[in-house]
């Protein structure tokens, strides 16, 4: 490991609040898409969870020192 | 207030980037200043509430991080990552060779923007890679309803960079 790391708070929750939002326009009448754009929506989403919870893990891992 | 002046500043940094490297990679293949067509027709929920902070957080964060584990610095690793961001777009923008380089040119000054703005020690890709993600957020949404907005837009960021950076230095080190 070269560098002390930090979990970056802010943009992990900027991103699940762009999930959440996305969520709310797919539910509610705002949105207007075709279900294709529902799939890419899913992916990236869980893009989006799986790399801050990986990150999280990584961090913790990296200052543990291992 | 330095967590907002740096916060304020990264981003005019990384859109005004970003919509600068559109724009030159637009020249040199068309010989016109607009930017490559990306030929994806998605509503705004995704280029600018998905798209880019989902991108922003696997190519800037977490595959960075993963190469730091491995003791890489983070601008090593975030090159090879905006190499990586730039392969990603292979579908996306249907193999076009200009449009795959701005990708790559997009990724590496997003990773510098996020290294030049977080603060150090630790490392904590805070506020940098929020810049990031707002950049590229507003970047594709310039892009999809305004493109011929590219142009001023780069030049304003730019300019309220410079500003920014001239008169509100004091607050770098509100570590």
């Amino acid at each position: 490991m070269s560098e002390e790391v930090g979990v970056p708070w802010d943009a992990i929750i900027i991103g699940a609040l762009s999930i959440v939002y996305g969520l709310y326009c797919m539910l509610g009448n705002l949105y207007v898409g075709e279900v294709n754009d529902v799939l890419v929506y899913i992916i990236y989403a869980i893009c989006m969870v799986s790399s801050a919870l990986f990150g999280w893990l990584l961090t913790r891992r990296m200052e543990g020192g291992d | 207030m330095g967590y907002f002046s740096k916060l304020i500043k990264g981003y005019l940094l990384s859109y005004s980037g970003l919509t600068a490297i559109a724009l030159f990679f637009s020249y040199i293949a068309t010989g016109r200043l607009q930017s490559t067509p990306i030929g994806i027709e998605s509503p705004t929920l995704f280029h600018g509430l998905i798209v880019a902070p989902s991108e922003e957080m696997f190519f800037r964060y977490f595959v960075p991080l993963l190469l730091m584990y491995l003791g890489l610095h983070y601008l090593a690793a975030g090159t090879i990552a905006a190499v990586g961001f730039g392969m990603a777009h292979w579908w996306a923008y249907e193999q076009n060779m200009y449009a795959l380089m701005a990708a790559v040119a997009a990724g590496f000054w997003n990773c510098i923007v996020v290294y030049r703005y977080s603060s150090k020690e630790p490392f904590n890709f805070t506020p940098g890679l929020l810049c990031a993600m707002l950049g590229h957020a507003s970047y594709n949404l310039t892009v999809t309803y305004a493109p011929e907005m590219l142009l001023p837009a780069a030049l304003v960021g730019a300019l309220a960079w410079g500003f920014m950076e001239k008169f509100f230095r004091e607050d770098e080190d509100y570590e």
